[in-house]
């Protein structure tokens, strides 16, 4: 039947969309690994009075930080992603799919 | 989409810090071998005049006596100055040799970072083929909410990409410190080197040395100067604070959340 050929193709198309999801959260956990090696002793910036090499040291500190959290949630996100596209295939049907309102059973709040 | 790839900067920034250490390396053994050259000048000039200074009797051998004294004293002053600022040039350099591994981590911010964050974005943006048939409002929040991904996605390979360009800029700025501070001893070569034939007389090796002295003083000073205050130094890093406030800024608090559950 057409209508359940269409639900069938929905449902996979869920699923691969939810699997590139679950690769982006893979690479992004990569990235994130890689980050951890991107810290910097003070004196790579040292060049002149060693006050000065601190504060550079202490402007990066914290964005290698921040870039880190990012890359981490991220990581956490995109596999949040895949999970609910995969809820999203196993609620869908082709009348329930379409007319369904409570969206926070797929995404939360 | 993702900045473009930042590479050709810290290529140049990394040729410019190699080229500061190389120069000021270069004019330190220059500075060096003049000195050795006017020892070696100063040392033949008053060798002859001990030669010769029998022939004005005592009085003379006096005088010449007392006239080497005073070139002697001068010399091992200027070589002591110039010694000492040697050394500190070393220091310096010794001290610029971690400065080459922000090159290298400007190169991963790009390569860890930037390119493969950057290669996300697009594989986020499109959706696998036939989801087209999904519709529906989990579909049309799902589409709303995708962009806001793909935004973050943008924004974290962009803060790979200024990152490096921020690391590059440091060790440019460095490479512009120890080219600045160490400015005078480029003309040191030269003074040391004009002062060899004069000071190479017995006539003219006091004075040219006093000259010289003098000069070689003047240099150092400016040298110790920029050392004690490094107020270009300074600001230019103060300002390039700013710019890793504007990176942090521009990243936000945290990664948008698209699922709460």
């Amino acid at each position: 039947m057409a209508g359940n050929d269409e639900v069938k193709i929905v449902r996979d198309a869920l699923l691969d969309e939810a699997e590139k999801w679950r690769k982006l959260s893979l690479d992004m956990a990569e990235v994130k690994n890689g980050i951890s090696d991107l810290a910097l002793y003070v004196t790579a910036f040292f060049c002149g009075p060693i006050a000065t090499a601190q504060m550079a040291k202490n402007a990066y500190d914290p964005t290698l930080a921040l870039v880190q959290k990012h890359a981490t949630e991220a990581e956490q996100e995109f596999l949040q992603i895949n999970e609910a596209l995969k809820r999203a295939h196993d609620d869908y049907d082709a009348v329930e799919g379409k007319n369904a309102t409570d969206l926070s059973k797929i995404y939360g709040n | 989409m993702p900045p473009p790839d930042g590479s050709g900067q810290v290529n140049e920034s990394e040729a410019q810090l190699k080229k500061a250490t190389q120069q000021v390396g270069e004019q330190k053994g220059k500075v060096h071998d003049e000195l050795n050259r006017l020892i070696d000048a100063v040392n033949g000039a008053m060798s002859s005049l001990s030669d010769w200074s029998w022939i004005g009797g005592l009085g003379g051998m006096y005088a010449a006596h007392k006239y080497a004294g005073k070139v002697h004293d001068l010399m091992e002053k200027i070589k002591k100055s110039v010694e000492d600022i040697l050394k500190v040039v070393q220091e310096i350099l010794d001290k610029g040799v971690p400065v080459i591994s922000l090159i290298n981590k400007a190169f991963a911010w790009l390569n860890t970072v930037q390119a493969p964050v950057g290669a996300m974005s697009d594989t986020a943006a499109q959706f696998t083929s036939n989801l087209n048939n999904w519709d529906g409002p989990a579909q049309r929040a799902y589409a709303q909410r995708v962009p806001i991904q793909v935004k973050a996605i943008d924004g974290l390979a962009g803060a790979g990409g200024e990152l490096a360009t921020w690391l590059s800029d440091m060790a440019a700025t460095n490479a512009a410190y120890i080219v600045s501070l160490f400015k005078p001893l480029f003309d040191m070569a030269g003074v040391i080197a004009a002062a060899v034939v004069d000071a190479g007389t017995i006539a003219g090796a006091l004075e040219a040395l006093g000259k010289c002295g003098e000069l070689v003083q003047t240099a150092i000073n400016s040298i110790y100067e920029g050392l004690e205050n490094g107020v270009n130094q300074m600001t230019a890093t103060i300002n390039k604070m700013v710019d890793a406030k504007k990176v942090r800024g521009e990243l936000g608090d945290g990664w948008p959340q698209m699922v709460t559950l």
